[in-house]
């Protein structure tokens, strides 16, 4: 007899954790982390030394290193600085989804050059952008970055101008 | 059973000093002191170097991802390992003129 009561109990226990099956939802912290590839020190501070006019792409390159993208005529350099503020990945079982919600700061800091290779300008973009995430089985859905970190709306090559 | 237990405890004594043995340094303190400018050749840097991850200027600059570690410096074989940027400007007859390791990881 006790041991149907056992039994009927155990029973019990196994259909209340199938029921709350669907309900478990678990979230998990997401650390601040730089995102690979991208540098850890860019800021203000690495264009200060830039001067228009003057600075060559030598300059840039021996001070700054080797650029997260260039134009094919190397007409620009791209340094880009990615860092997830944290977040959090909300685990639920049994999806076969999971959303992660991320806070991500993005500088980019493209330096245009003339023919001569002296720099023309630059331009710092610094935005943080929250953003969120699908990771699921068959491939991530990543959201699209508020900075184009790959260059992608910049030119390939050196826009010419127009002749009279 | 004691020699089981002493059998185990071994195997378990052995798992944990493999786990806590220290992972020799990969890196070399003088591994980039052949770059001399005025000195030191492309042909040289290629030798020692390898392929660079990037060329700038026609091949006049070369940048290689370099590590870094408690013994020095190394060549990285994963991405999540640089942590410097070494530059070469070469001259026109191919000498090295003028170099610099920039750090891209750490503040």
């Amino acid at each position: 007899m006790r041991h149907r009561s056992t039994h009927r109990l155990q029973v019990a226990i196994g259909l209340m954790a199938v029921a709350l099956l669907p309900a478990c939802v678990i979230p998990l912290p997401i650390a601040e982390a730089h995102r690979q590839g991208t540098r850890e020190n860019l800021g203000d501070a690495a264009k200060e030394f830039i001067v228009a006019g003057k600075t060559t792409r030598r300059d840039v390159l021996l001070r700054l290193g080797q650029p997260f993208g260039a134009a094919l005529d190397e007409s620009w350099v791209m340094y880009v600085c990615v860092r997830s503020k944290g977040g959090v990945l909300v685990f639920i079982y049994p999806s076969p989804a999971f959303p992660a919600f991320e806070t991500v700061d993005y500088t980019r800091l493209v330096i245009y050059f003339d023919e001569a290779g002296v720099v023309e300008r630059t331009q710092l973009e610094q935005r943080t952008c929250r953003e969120t995430e699908l990771i699921a089985q068959g491939g991530d859905v990543k959201p699209r970055p508020c900075i184009d970190v790959l260059g992608k709306d910049l030119p390939l090559v050196r826009e010419r101008r127009a002749r009279d | 059973m004691p020699m089981k237990l002493r059998l185990v405890g071994q195997m378990l004594v052995t798992c944990v000093a493999a786990a806590c043995a220290e992972v020799p340094p990969l890196g070399h303190v003088d591994w980039l002191d052949f770059l001399q400018p005025g000195t030191t050749t492309r042909a040289v840097v290629a030798d020692r170097l390898g392929t660079p991850d990037a060329t700038f200027e026609g091949g006049r600059i070369l940048t290689y991802w370099v590590a870094a570690d408690a013994g020095g410096y190394f060549k990285p074989r994963q991405h999540d390992l640089r942590t410097h940027s070494l530059v070469l400007v070469f001259r026109h007859d191919d000498v090295l003129d003028r170099h610099s390791l920039v750090k891209v990881r750490g503040e």
